[in-house]
């Protein structure tokens, strides 16, 4: 076979109507993944613990490094904790929706389940992305939220709607721009066989979320804020919390997201059409 | 086993494990990487703190030294064997293992060094250039004893961390899961080997406790060799202690195994 052709065209469908379409498939995924949990309810607290263990271990990392200085590049320890907790929020928000489905991504392609995906009269970008949940992180989540909250009153942060709508907004554009490079990472698995290893080099680089950018200098920052945007998921979102945000950075995170999703959406399609399906 | 025959066999099963892992090496690059990177921004971030201009247990050539040298002793120093190991006897794997005439240990032995030959020339570049990137504050020793010395403490260190996983691998016999108990070692494990913070960076409250505990011996005294902090009777205590590990876990591995492989047949497998 010499690639997909484009499915035969269906009546026009308006915006908002697909995008109810979509939700209402969205929630039939939410509920497949509370019956996959009660599955394995062991599974489960071994992931939340291993959640709380590495979080942790990051909070033990801060605290052994402020034994030495109240401020490091401007940034007090209970700003940085702040920023942990910000991190867990962001790494379980990931979790919870995104992980599961790019590392299954590869194996699709490679074992002919893709052909399925393709046939639904669903987005396939939306369906391959989301139609995993990993409940147990929205667990982690919470506890992230929880030292992001405990953290902040000890750092003296006066909450307010802005600031806490301003900080959601930067930490869409993280999550955004952080699943369009990982998902434009894995649409590389139309044509390598072995792309998982590269969800390490995803790991590797998000792990560096866990530290404000602004402790870095020079080429490294600005690799993190713009090539690898952690800066967007971590720093920003923590900044428009403390009010110390750079608010003209909000329009330029939008921009990237919008261009990260329009971006990873044409080199989707360009990949399906190229897809000669793992069985034919 | 002679000890000449036992050499030899892990010579060849080496050799076949560096032929099958010639295979992954693209995927080693990448996890080489890793390997680079992670301690890269652990210095970046000390660097960060020494700019404060406080009092700090390490100078800024030792931060550098540490974390430069600890993605290849990390690597050299590593292990994987646990979970595969637990896999072989649960799944019953083991038992065509059995019949053959060296012991199952070799194997992992065989593995664990094919790999890392793969790995070295992969991530020694790589080290390069992060060296080069902070040539100026990087501070190697010049005494060829100290060289001498970590590459004593090197091997060593990497059979107490292979020793530790194969001890905890092999509760397999009798517990249905150890991978809970795996994650706590590689998560607490790394932290107190030094992979994150120089242990000499923690509370001194801790000191004894830290040098007493197993981690220590798998990463973070190679490297405390290398920065230059160790006394004469420190040394000596270290080598001590790294020893007395690796012969305590060898013997209680040659333990489990005598009665783990009582409980295995016993079991059908």
């Amino acid at each position: 076979m010499a690639g997909w052709e484009s499915p035969a065209p269906q009546p026009r469908e308006s915006l908002a109507r697909q995008v109810v379409r979509h939700l209402r498939v969205w929630r039939q995924f939410v509920v497949m993944a509370f019956v996959r949990e009660a599955e394995y309810r062991v599974n489960f607290f071994v992931n939340v613990f291993d959640g709380v263990a590495q979080l942790a271990l990051a909070v033990a990392t801060f605290l052994l490094i402020y034994q030495y200085t109240d401020e490091i590049a401007g940034w007090s320890r209970a700003e940085a904790l702040m920023l942990v907790g910000i991190y867990r929020t962001v790494a379980g928000l990931i979790g919870l929706l995104i992980e599961a489905n790019m590392m299954a991504i590869p194996g699709y392609i490679r074992e002919g389940e893709m052909d399925f995906h393709l046939l639904r009269p669903v987005s396939s970008q939306f369906l391959v992305s989301l139609r995993r949940l990993r409940l147990d992180e929205a667990v982690n989540m919470a506890i992230g939220l929880g030292l992001a909250i405990y953290a902040g009153n000890q750092a003296g942060v006066r909450w307010s709607a802005l600031g806490v709508l301003e900080a959601a907004a930067f930490m869409l554009c993280g999550v955004v721009l952080l699943y369009a490079l990982w998902f434009a990472t894995v649409t590389l698995s139309f044509w390598l066989v072995q792309v998982d290893t590269l969800d390490q080099l995803f790991f590797g680089l998000f792990e560096t979320a866990r530290y404000p950018v602004t402790f870095f200098k020079g080429a490294v920052r600005a690799l993190l804020t713009f090539a690898v945007p952690v800066a967007f998921a971590t720093t920003f979102p923590t900044q428009a919390l403390l009010g110390q945000a750079d608010r003209r950075l909000l329009p330029v995170g939008l921009g990237l997201a919008a261009l990260g999703l329009l971006g990873t959406r044409a080199f989707w399609n360009h990949a399906v059409r190229h897809y000669g399906s793992a069985s034919s | 086993m002679s000890a000449a025959r036992t050499l030899r066999v892990v010579w060849r099963l080496t050799a076949v494990n560096v032929m099958m892992t010639l295979e992954y090496r693209g995927a080693f690059l990448i996890y080489m990487f890793n390997t680079v990177a992670d301690p890269t921004i652990s210095l970046l971030v000390w660097l960060a703190v020494a700019d404060q201009g406080v009092a700090l247990p390490y100078d800024r050539a030792q931060f550098v030294t540490y974390y430069v040298m600890l993605s290849v002793t990390a690597m050299l120093t590593a292990t994987w064997l646990g979970s595969y190991l637990a896999e072989a006897i649960r799944l019953g794997k083991l038992s065509p293992f059995l019949l053959r005439p060296a012991p199952y240990i070799l194997g992992m032995v065989g593995n664990n060094l094919g790999e890392k030959i793969i790995k070295l020339p992969l991530l020694l570049p790589l080290v390069g250039l992060v060296a080069i990137f902070f040539r100026h504050d990087l501070r190697l020793p010049t005494d060829p004893r100290a060289w001498a010395l970590y590459l004593l403490s090197l091997p060593l260190a990497a059979t107490v961390a292979f020793l530790l996983d194969y001890v905890i691998g092999s509760l397999a016999f009798w517990v249905e899961d150890v991978n809970g108990l795996l994650r706590i070692r590689t998560l607490l494990g790394a932290f107190l080997a030094g992979q994150y913070v120089p242990l000499a960076l923690f509370p001194g409250e801790l000191s004894g406790l830290l040098a007493a505990q197993p981690f220590r011996y798998t990463l973070s005294f190679p490297l405390e060799i290398l920065t230059g902090q160790l006394s004469g009777t420190a040394l000596a205590a270290g080598f001590a202690w790294q020893a007395g590990y690796c012969i305590g876990l060898w013997a209680l591995y040659r333990l489990l195994w005598r009665f783990g492989l009582r409980a295995y047949s016993a079991a059908g497998a």
